[in-house]
Protein backbone atom coordinates (compact mmCIF):
# COMPACT_ATOMS: atom_id res chain seq x y z
CA UNK A 1 0.00 0.00 0.00
CA UNK A 2 2.73 2.48 0.48
CA UNK A 3 4.33 3.84 -2.27
CA UNK A 4 7.74 3.59 -0.26
CA UNK A 5 9.80 1.05 -2.03
CA UNK A 6 8.54 2.93 -5.44
CA UNK A 7 9.95 6.36 -4.19
CA UNK A 8 13.29 4.69 -2.92
CA UNK A 9 13.66 3.04 -7.08
CA UNK A 10 12.57 6.46 -8.24
CA UNK A 11 15.45 8.68 -6.24
CA UNK A 12 18.09 5.96 -7.20
CA UNK A 13 17.06 5.67 -11.12
CA UNK A 14 17.05 10.10 -10.53
CA UNK A 15 20.34 9.81 -9.50
CA UNK A 16 22.04 7.20 -11.65
CA UNK A 17 20.51 9.30 -14.74
CA UNK A 18 22.22 12.48 -13.35
CA UNK A 19 25.90 10.58 -12.88
CA UNK A 20 24.78 9.42 -17.17
CA UNK A 21 24.04 12.75 -17.78
CA UNK A 22 27.07 14.38 -16.43
CA UNK A 23 29.47 11.55 -17.89
CA UNK A 24 28.23 11.98 -20.88
CA UNK A 25 29.08 15.28 -20.95
CA UNK A 26 31.75 14.90 -19.61
CA UNK A 27 33.00 12.28 -22.80
CA UNK A 28 31.10 14.90 -25.00
CA UNK A 29 33.31 17.50 -23.81
CA UNK A 30 36.63 15.75 -24.16
CA UNK A 31 36.16 14.80 -27.20
CA UNK A 32 35.33 17.80 -28.64
CA UNK A 33 38.65 20.03 -27.14
CA UNK A 34 40.18 16.66 -28.23
CA UNK A 35 38.97 17.02 -31.89
CA UNK A 36 39.44 20.91 -31.95
CA UNK A 37 42.87 20.57 -30.81
CA UNK A 38 44.12 17.94 -32.63
CA UNK A 39 42.66 20.15 -35.77
CA UNK A 40 44.30 23.16 -35.14
CA UNK A 41 47.82 21.19 -33.58
CA UNK A 42 46.84 23.57 -29.96
CA UNK A 43 49.55 22.53 -27.30
CA UNK A 44 48.71 20.66 -24.80
CA UNK A 45 47.83 23.48 -22.43
CA UNK A 46 45.06 25.12 -24.86
CA UNK A 47 43.01 21.91 -24.30
CA UNK A 48 42.89 22.28 -20.78
CA UNK A 49 41.78 25.89 -21.51
CA UNK A 50 38.71 24.74 -23.62
CA UNK A 51 37.85 21.90 -21.36
CA UNK A 52 38.08 24.13 -18.16
CA UNK A 53 35.77 26.51 -19.91
CA UNK A 54 33.53 24.06 -20.79
CA UNK A 55 33.38 22.37 -16.93
CA UNK A 56 32.85 26.32 -15.70
CA UNK A 57 29.98 26.88 -18.35
CA UNK A 58 28.20 23.76 -17.18
CA UNK A 59 28.93 24.94 -13.52
CA UNK A 60 27.17 28.47 -14.22
CA UNK A 61 24.63 26.77 -16.58
CA UNK A 62 23.86 24.52 -13.23
CA UNK A 63 23.78 26.87 -10.89
CA UNK A 64 21.84 29.29 -12.54
CA UNK A 65 19.42 27.15 -14.59
CA UNK A 66 16.50 27.04 -11.50
CA UNK A 67 17.11 31.21 -11.78
CA UNK A 68 16.99 31.35 -15.56
CA UNK A 69 13.76 28.91 -15.65
CA UNK A 70 11.89 31.04 -13.56
CA UNK A 71 12.51 33.85 -15.48
CA UNK A 72 12.09 32.13 -18.88
CA UNK A 73 8.49 31.29 -17.00
CA UNK A 74 7.97 34.52 -15.92
CA UNK A 75 7.26 33.63 -12.17
CA UNK A 76 7.46 35.98 -9.37
CA UNK A 77 8.01 35.16 -5.69
CA UNK A 78 4.81 34.76 -4.13
CA UNK A 79 4.31 37.09 -0.78
CA UNK A 80 3.17 35.47 2.09
CA UNK A 81 0.21 37.78 2.86
CA UNK A 82 -1.29 37.63 -0.44
CA UNK A 83 -1.15 33.95 -0.62
CA UNK A 84 -1.45 32.94 2.98
CA UNK A 85 -3.02 29.61 1.79
CA UNK A 86 -0.94 28.73 -0.58
CA UNK A 87 2.03 28.98 1.88
CA UNK A 88 0.16 27.25 4.29
CA UNK A 89 -0.32 24.53 2.20
CA UNK A 90 2.83 24.11 0.33
CA UNK A 91 4.78 24.40 4.05
CA UNK A 92 2.47 21.81 5.37
CA UNK A 93 2.82 19.23 2.66
CA UNK A 94 6.92 19.61 2.93
CA UNK A 95 6.32 18.79 6.32
CA UNK A 96 4.80 15.37 5.24
CA UNK A 97 7.10 14.48 2.50
CA UNK A 98 10.10 15.34 5.14
CA UNK A 99 11.75 18.16 3.24
CA UNK A 100 12.59 21.75 3.70
CA UNK A 101 9.79 24.30 2.79
CA UNK A 102 10.14 25.42 -0.92
CA UNK A 103 10.15 28.61 -1.91
CA UNK A 104 6.57 29.72 -3.41
CA UNK A 105 6.53 31.64 -7.00
CA UNK A 106 3.81 32.83 -8.86
CA UNK A 107 3.22 32.93 -12.66
CA UNK A 108 0.53 35.47 -13.99
CA UNK A 109 -1.29 33.74 -16.47
CA UNK A 110 -4.96 33.07 -16.82
CA UNK A 111 -3.81 29.25 -17.47
CA UNK A 112 -4.39 26.42 -15.04
CA UNK A 113 -0.20 25.49 -14.69
CA UNK A 114 2.31 24.56 -12.33
CA UNK A 115 5.71 23.66 -12.19
CA UNK A 116 8.73 22.88 -9.38
CA UNK A 117 12.42 23.82 -9.99
CA UNK A 118 15.59 23.67 -7.93
CA UNK A 119 18.90 22.01 -7.66
CA UNK A 120 18.00 20.05 -4.54
CA UNK A 121 15.38 19.16 -2.20
CA UNK A 122 17.23 21.69 0.05
CA UNK A 123 16.33 24.40 -2.62
CA UNK A 124 13.29 23.76 -4.09
CA UNK A 125 10.90 25.85 -6.14
CA UNK A 126 7.06 25.60 -6.64
CA UNK A 127 5.71 27.82 -8.88
CA UNK A 128 1.87 28.30 -9.87
CA UNK A 129 -0.08 30.45 -12.38
CA UNK A 130 -2.70 33.00 -10.97
CA UNK A 131 -5.40 31.39 -13.44
CA UNK A 132 -4.64 27.78 -11.05
CA UNK A 133 -5.00 29.59 -7.67
CA UNK A 134 -8.37 31.75 -9.05
CA UNK A 135 -10.05 28.84 -10.38
CA UNK A 136 -8.85 25.65 -8.48
CA UNK A 137 -10.53 24.77 -5.09
CA UNK A 138 -8.48 24.31 -2.11
CA UNK A 139 -8.24 20.24 -2.41
CA UNK A 140 -7.30 20.49 -6.04
CA UNK A 141 -4.66 23.15 -5.46
CA UNK A 142 -3.44 20.49 -2.39
CA UNK A 143 -3.28 18.18 -4.97
CA UNK A 144 -1.14 20.29 -7.32
CA UNK A 145 1.17 21.47 -4.84
CA UNK A 146 1.87 17.82 -3.68
CA UNK A 147 2.51 16.90 -7.31
CA UNK A 148 5.21 19.72 -7.47
CA UNK A 149 6.65 18.42 -3.64
CA UNK A 150 7.14 15.09 -5.03
CA UNK A 151 8.96 15.87 -8.28
CA UNK A 152 11.19 17.88 -5.17
CA UNK A 153 11.60 15.26 -2.80
CA UNK A 154 12.20 12.51 -5.77
CA UNK A 155 14.68 14.13 -7.16
CA UNK A 156 13.24 14.78 -10.30
CA UNK A 157 14.34 18.79 -10.24
CA UNK A 158 17.74 18.38 -10.20
CA UNK A 159 17.89 15.83 -12.91
CA UNK A 160 15.62 17.94 -14.73
CA UNK A 161 18.05 20.85 -14.40
CA UNK A 162 21.18 18.88 -15.33
CA UNK A 163 19.59 18.32 -18.31
CA UNK A 164 18.13 21.92 -19.13
CA UNK A 165 22.14 23.17 -18.20
CA UNK A 166 23.30 20.34 -20.67
CA UNK A 167 20.87 21.45 -23.24
CA UNK A 168 21.55 25.22 -22.60
CA UNK A 169 25.02 24.45 -23.22
CA UNK A 170 25.03 22.84 -26.32
CA UNK A 171 22.55 25.59 -27.55
CA UNK A 172 25.81 28.10 -26.41
CA UNK A 173 28.12 26.65 -28.37
CA UNK A 174 26.09 26.28 -31.01
CA UNK A 175 25.61 29.98 -31.17
CA UNK A 176 29.16 30.47 -31.05
CA UNK A 177 30.09 28.63 -33.74
CA UNK A 178 27.45 29.50 -36.29
CA UNK A 179 28.09 33.63 -34.81
CA UNK A 180 32.30 32.86 -35.09
CA UNK A 181 31.24 32.18 -39.23
CA UNK A 182 29.74 35.79 -39.31
CA UNK A 183 32.33 37.60 -37.04
CA UNK A 184 35.31 35.82 -36.18
CA UNK A 185 35.67 33.76 -39.55
CA UNK A 186 37.54 35.75 -41.57
CA UNK A 187 40.06 36.61 -39.15
CA UNK A 188 40.77 32.75 -38.74
CA UNK A 189 40.13 31.99 -42.07
CA UNK A 190 43.25 34.68 -42.77
CA UNK A 191 45.47 33.17 -40.78
CA UNK A 192 45.03 29.42 -41.78
CA UNK A 193 45.53 30.68 -45.54
CA UNK A 194 48.84 32.15 -44.07
CA UNK A 195 49.66 28.58 -41.93
CA UNK A 196 48.40 26.14 -43.98
CA UNK A 197 45.38 25.65 -46.30
CA UNK A 198 42.86 24.49 -44.25
CA UNK A 199 39.59 26.41 -44.32
CA UNK A 200 39.26 28.05 -40.98
CA UNK A 201 36.04 28.98 -41.67
CA UNK A 202 34.93 25.61 -43.49
CA UNK A 203 35.77 23.89 -40.06
CA UNK A 204 34.02 26.26 -38.04
CA UNK A 205 31.01 25.74 -40.73
CA UNK A 206 30.99 22.06 -39.83
CA UNK A 207 31.05 22.41 -36.35
CA UNK A 208 28.77 24.96 -36.23
CA UNK A 209 26.08 22.20 -38.61
CA UNK A 210 26.84 19.43 -36.23
CA UNK A 211 25.36 21.40 -32.84
CA UNK A 212 23.00 22.54 -35.47
CA UNK A 213 21.83 18.89 -35.63
CA UNK A 214 23.38 17.65 -31.91
CA UNK A 215 20.75 20.00 -30.33
CA UNK A 216 16.99 19.07 -31.17
CA UNK A 217 18.63 15.23 -30.57
CA UNK A 218 19.85 16.26 -27.10
CA UNK A 219 16.64 17.95 -26.23
CA UNK A 220 15.05 14.55 -27.35
CA UNK A 221 17.38 12.78 -25.31
CA UNK A 222 16.55 14.98 -22.45
CA UNK A 223 12.46 14.09 -23.03
CA UNK A 224 13.73 10.55 -22.84
CA UNK A 225 15.91 10.94 -19.69
CA UNK A 226 12.41 12.94 -17.56
CA UNK A 227 10.50 9.71 -18.44
CA UNK A 228 7.05 9.38 -18.24
CA UNK A 229 7.08 7.19 -15.58
CA UNK A 230 8.23 9.87 -13.00
CA UNK A 231 4.73 11.78 -13.38
CA UNK A 232 3.28 8.68 -12.57
CA UNK A 233 5.26 8.41 -9.33
CA UNK A 234 4.56 11.93 -8.40
CA UNK A 235 0.85 11.77 -9.13
CA UNK A 236 1.44 8.44 -6.94
CA UNK A 237 3.66 10.33 -4.17
CA UNK A 238 1.04 13.31 -4.42
CA UNK A 239 -1.90 10.81 -3.34
CA UNK A 240 0.44 9.30 -0.62
CA UNK A 241 1.20 12.66 0.76
CA UNK A 242 -2.54 14.31 0.44
CA UNK A 243 -4.41 11.57 1.27
CA UNK A 244 -6.34 12.23 -1.28
CA UNK A 245 -6.22 11.16 -5.07
CA UNK A 246 -9.59 12.88 -5.74
CA UNK A 247 -8.27 16.17 -5.11
CA UNK A 248 -5.38 16.05 -8.21
CA UNK A 249 -7.59 14.11 -10.41
CA UNK A 250 -9.98 16.94 -10.37
CA UNK A 251 -7.40 19.35 -10.93
CA UNK A 252 -6.30 17.24 -13.72
CA UNK A 253 -9.44 16.89 -15.20
CA UNK A 254 -9.90 20.75 -15.13
CA UNK A 255 -6.71 21.45 -16.38
CA UNK A 256 -7.35 19.01 -19.41
CA UNK A 257 -10.14 21.33 -20.66
CA UNK A 258 -8.45 24.18 -19.53
CA UNK A 259 -8.93 26.76 -22.35
CA UNK A 260 -6.10 29.32 -22.13
CA UNK A 261 -2.55 28.75 -23.60
CA UNK A 262 0.50 29.31 -21.18
CA UNK A 263 2.09 31.92 -22.95
CA UNK A 264 4.96 31.71 -21.00
CA UNK A 265 6.14 28.32 -21.86
CA UNK A 266 8.79 27.13 -24.03
CA UNK A 267 10.17 24.20 -25.57
CA UNK A 268 13.01 23.81 -22.88
CA UNK A 269 10.85 23.95 -19.99
CA UNK A 270 7.57 22.44 -21.25
CA UNK A 271 8.74 18.78 -19.68
CA UNK A 272 8.60 20.56 -16.57
CA UNK A 273 4.90 21.55 -15.67
CA UNK A 274 2.33 19.69 -13.97
CA UNK A 275 0.69 18.83 -17.36
CA UNK A 276 3.30 19.78 -20.57
CA UNK A 277 1.81 23.29 -21.68
CA UNK A 278 2.58 22.65 -25.56
CA UNK A 279 0.42 19.48 -26.51
CA UNK A 280 -1.70 19.29 -23.65
CA UNK A 281 -4.43 17.88 -25.77
CA UNK A 282 -2.46 15.07 -27.53
CA UNK A 283 -3.84 12.24 -25.88
CA UNK A 284 -1.72 9.73 -27.52
CA UNK A 285 1.23 9.15 -25.70
CA UNK A 286 4.03 9.15 -28.87
CA UNK A 287 7.64 8.01 -28.02
CA UNK A 288 8.75 11.35 -27.36
CA UNK A 289 5.72 12.78 -25.17
CA UNK A 290 7.58 13.69 -21.36
CA UNK A 291 3.81 13.19 -19.78
CA UNK A 292 1.56 10.73 -20.01
CA UNK A 293 -1.94 11.56 -21.30
CA UNK A 294 -3.73 13.11 -18.65
CA UNK A 295 -6.95 10.04 -18.99
CA UNK A 296 -4.31 8.02 -17.83
CA UNK A 297 -3.06 9.61 -15.02
CA UNK A 298 -6.35 10.54 -13.95
CA UNK A 299 -7.45 6.72 -14.32
CA UNK A 300 -4.27 5.74 -12.22
CA UNK A 301 -5.70 8.01 -9.10
CA UNK A 302 -9.38 7.55 -9.30
CA UNK A 303 -8.03 3.21 -8.82
CA UNK A 304 -6.20 4.77 -5.96
CA UNK A 305 -8.68 6.40 -4.35
CA UNK A 306 -9.84 3.42 -3.24
CA UNK A 307 -7.33 2.71 -1.10
CA UNK A 308 -7.20 5.84 1.30
CA UNK B 1 40.10 -24.32 1.80
CA UNK B 2 40.77 -22.55 5.14
CA UNK B 3 39.24 -18.85 3.84
CA UNK B 4 35.48 -20.18 3.32
CA UNK B 5 34.20 -19.59 6.85
CA UNK B 6 36.15 -16.67 6.97
CA UNK B 7 34.29 -15.33 4.06
CA UNK B 8 31.09 -16.20 5.31
CA UNK B 9 32.06 -14.13 8.53
CA UNK B 10 32.87 -11.38 6.86
CA UNK B 11 29.82 -11.15 4.87
CA UNK B 12 27.67 -11.54 8.09
CA UNK B 13 29.70 -8.88 9.86
CA UNK B 14 29.27 -6.30 6.93
CA UNK B 15 25.33 -6.99 6.97
CA UNK B 16 25.40 -6.27 10.56
CA UNK B 17 27.54 -3.34 10.26
CA UNK B 18 24.53 -2.39 7.74
CA UNK B 19 21.73 -3.51 9.38
CA UNK B 20 22.71 -1.27 12.32
CA UNK B 21 23.48 1.76 10.12
CA UNK B 22 20.10 1.58 8.91
CA UNK B 23 18.44 1.42 12.43
CA UNK B 24 20.47 4.35 13.33
CA UNK B 25 19.35 6.18 10.30
CA UNK B 26 15.78 5.00 11.21
CA UNK B 27 16.17 5.69 14.82
CA UNK B 28 17.20 9.62 14.16
CA UNK B 29 14.45 10.02 11.28
CA UNK B 30 11.99 9.39 14.21
CA UNK B 31 13.63 11.83 16.16
CA UNK B 32 13.14 14.36 12.92
CA UNK B 33 9.77 13.81 12.68
CA UNK B 34 8.94 14.10 16.60
CA UNK B 35 10.72 17.51 16.42
CA UNK B 36 8.24 18.55 13.62
CA UNK B 37 5.26 17.89 15.34
CA UNK B 38 7.09 19.53 18.27
CA UNK B 39 7.58 22.89 16.34
CA UNK B 40 4.49 23.07 15.08
CA UNK B 41 2.31 22.34 18.60
CA UNK B 42 4.73 25.41 20.11
CA UNK B 43 3.74 27.32 17.60
CA UNK B 44 -0.30 26.73 18.41
CA UNK B 45 0.74 27.19 22.44
CA UNK B 46 1.94 30.27 21.68
CA UNK B 47 -1.15 31.30 19.31
CA UNK B 48 -3.53 30.30 21.79
CA UNK B 49 -2.91 32.90 24.59
CA UNK B 50 -3.48 35.57 22.16
CA UNK B 51 -6.75 34.44 20.72
CA UNK B 52 -8.03 34.15 24.17
CA UNK B 53 -6.87 37.52 24.75
CA UNK B 54 -8.76 38.83 21.21
CA UNK B 55 -11.76 36.92 22.62
CA UNK B 56 -12.08 37.97 25.67
CA UNK B 57 -12.73 41.58 24.86
CA UNK B 58 -15.85 40.87 23.16
CA UNK B 59 -17.12 37.73 24.33
CA UNK B 60 -16.72 38.37 28.23
CA UNK B 61 -19.47 35.73 29.19
CA UNK B 62 -17.62 33.25 27.80
CA UNK B 63 -15.25 33.06 30.47
CA UNK B 64 -15.63 29.37 31.08
CA UNK B 65 -15.03 28.06 27.42
CA UNK B 66 -11.96 30.71 27.31
CA UNK B 67 -10.19 28.87 30.79
CA UNK B 68 -11.22 25.30 29.04
CA UNK B 69 -9.13 26.14 25.88
CA UNK B 70 -6.23 27.70 28.21
CA UNK B 71 -6.49 24.73 31.00
CA UNK B 72 -6.22 22.30 27.57
CA UNK B 73 -3.43 23.94 26.36
CA UNK B 74 -1.46 23.46 29.67
CA UNK B 75 -2.22 20.28 30.07
CA UNK B 76 -1.18 19.21 26.55
CA UNK B 77 2.16 21.34 27.08
CA UNK B 78 2.54 19.41 30.04
CA UNK B 79 2.27 16.13 29.02
CA UNK B 80 4.76 13.73 29.24
CA UNK B 81 4.38 11.01 27.10
CA UNK B 82 3.62 10.92 22.92
CA UNK B 83 0.40 8.72 24.16
CA UNK B 84 -0.72 11.61 26.76
CA UNK B 85 0.06 14.01 24.49
CA UNK B 86 -2.23 12.63 21.73
CA UNK B 87 -4.77 12.03 24.20
CA UNK B 88 -4.28 15.70 25.47
CA UNK B 89 -4.22 17.23 21.39
CA UNK B 90 -7.60 15.40 20.97
CA UNK B 91 -9.05 17.83 23.44
CA UNK B 92 -7.51 20.50 22.93
CA UNK B 93 -8.58 20.32 19.61
CA UNK B 94 -12.27 20.08 20.90
CA UNK B 95 -12.20 23.15 22.94
CA UNK B 96 -10.68 25.37 20.23
CA UNK B 97 -13.38 23.86 17.67
CA UNK B 98 -16.14 25.15 20.38
CA UNK B 99 -14.37 28.64 20.92
CA UNK B 100 -14.70 29.33 17.26
CA UNK B 101 -17.89 27.91 16.77
CA UNK B 102 -19.04 30.43 19.54
CA UNK B 103 -17.37 33.26 18.20
CA UNK B 104 -19.96 33.28 15.52
CA UNK B 105 -22.61 35.10 17.62
CA UNK B 106 -20.16 38.17 18.08
CA UNK B 107 -19.88 39.71 14.43
CA UNK B 108 -17.92 42.37 16.20
CA UNK B 109 -15.50 39.66 16.97
CA UNK B 110 -15.72 38.01 13.65
CA UNK B 111 -15.16 41.29 11.73
CA UNK B 112 -11.53 42.04 13.80
CA UNK B 113 -8.12 42.00 11.50
CA UNK B 114 -6.73 40.24 14.39
CA UNK B 115 -9.10 37.57 15.00
CA UNK B 116 -9.24 36.73 11.81
CA UNK B 117 -5.61 36.61 10.98
CA UNK B 118 -5.45 34.56 14.46
CA UNK B 119 -7.83 32.13 12.93
CA UNK B 120 -6.13 31.67 9.73
CA UNK B 121 -2.61 31.39 11.13
CA UNK B 122 -4.21 28.31 13.88
CA UNK B 123 -5.96 26.80 11.29
CA UNK B 124 -3.04 26.71 8.67
CA UNK B 125 -0.67 25.15 11.82
CA UNK B 126 -3.39 22.32 12.48
CA UNK B 127 -3.24 21.62 9.08
CA UNK B 128 0.69 21.09 9.59
CA UNK B 129 0.32 19.58 12.93
CA UNK B 130 -1.55 16.62 10.58
CA UNK B 131 0.75 16.66 8.40
CA UNK B 132 3.72 16.39 10.70
CA UNK B 133 1.62 13.54 12.69
CA UNK B 134 1.74 11.40 9.34
CA UNK B 135 5.27 11.95 8.55
CA UNK B 136 5.93 10.85 12.15
CA UNK B 137 3.53 7.87 11.64
CA UNK B 138 5.15 7.03 8.47
CA UNK B 139 8.50 7.12 9.71
CA UNK B 140 7.67 5.61 13.02
CA UNK B 141 6.01 1.98 11.10
CA UNK B 142 8.75 1.97 8.76
CA UNK B 143 11.30 1.99 11.69
CA UNK B 144 8.90 -0.25 13.66
CA UNK B 145 8.53 -2.93 11.35
CA UNK B 146 12.43 -3.26 10.68
CA UNK B 147 12.92 -3.62 14.43
CA UNK B 148 10.53 -6.65 14.17
CA UNK B 149 11.04 -7.92 11.12
CA UNK B 150 13.61 -11.18 10.65
CA UNK B 151 16.78 -10.85 10.21
CA UNK B 152 17.30 -6.94 11.44
CA UNK B 153 15.17 -7.86 14.90
CA UNK B 154 18.29 -9.79 15.80
CA UNK B 155 20.56 -6.60 15.78
CA UNK B 156 17.92 -4.21 16.94
CA UNK B 157 17.59 -6.87 19.96
CA UNK B 158 21.57 -6.59 20.62
CA UNK B 159 21.15 -2.83 20.72
CA UNK B 160 18.35 -2.53 22.35
CA UNK B 161 16.43 -0.57 19.55
CA UNK B 162 12.70 -0.30 20.80
CA UNK B 163 9.70 0.19 18.88
CA UNK B 164 8.09 3.89 18.64
CA UNK B 165 5.22 4.72 19.52
CA UNK B 166 2.37 5.88 16.95
CA UNK B 167 1.28 9.34 17.30
CA UNK B 168 -2.71 8.39 16.85
CA UNK B 169 -5.16 10.80 16.96
CA UNK B 170 -7.83 10.84 19.92
CA UNK B 171 -10.07 12.91 18.53
CA UNK B 172 -13.30 12.16 18.99
CA UNK B 173 -15.29 13.69 15.93
CA UNK B 174 -12.80 12.21 13.45
CA UNK B 175 -12.92 8.92 15.18
CA UNK B 176 -16.00 8.59 14.91
CA UNK B 177 -18.38 7.81 11.87
CA UNK B 178 -20.49 10.87 11.02
CA UNK B 179 -23.71 10.31 12.32
CA UNK B 180 -26.52 11.27 9.99
CA UNK B 181 -29.81 12.16 11.21
CA UNK B 182 -33.55 12.62 8.78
Amino acid sequence: MKPTINLYQQIAANKRKTVLILFGFGIFAVLLALALSAYFELPLGATGVILSSMAVLMLLQYSLASSMVLRIAGARPARREEYPFIYHTVEGLAIAAGIPAPKCYIIDSPAINAFATGRDPQEGVVALTTGLIERLNNEEIEGVIAHEIAHIQNYDIRLATIAIAFVGIVAVIRDLFVRSLWFGGGRIKGRSKNDRNKGGSGIFLAIGLIFIILAPIFSRLLQLALSRRREYAADTTAAWLTRNPQGLANALRKIAIDPYPLRQATESTAALYIVNPLNKLSMAANAFSTHPPIEKRIELLEQLAYKY
Amino acid sequence: MWWIPLAIIGVIVLWAISAYNSLVNGRNQVKNGWAQIDVQLKRRFDLIPNLVETVKGYAKHEQETLEKVIQARNAAMGASSVEELAAREGELRQTLRSLFALSENYPDLKANQNFLKLQDELSGTENKISFARQFYNDVVYRYNTRIQTFPTNIIAGMFHFTQEPLFEVDDPAEREAPQVKF
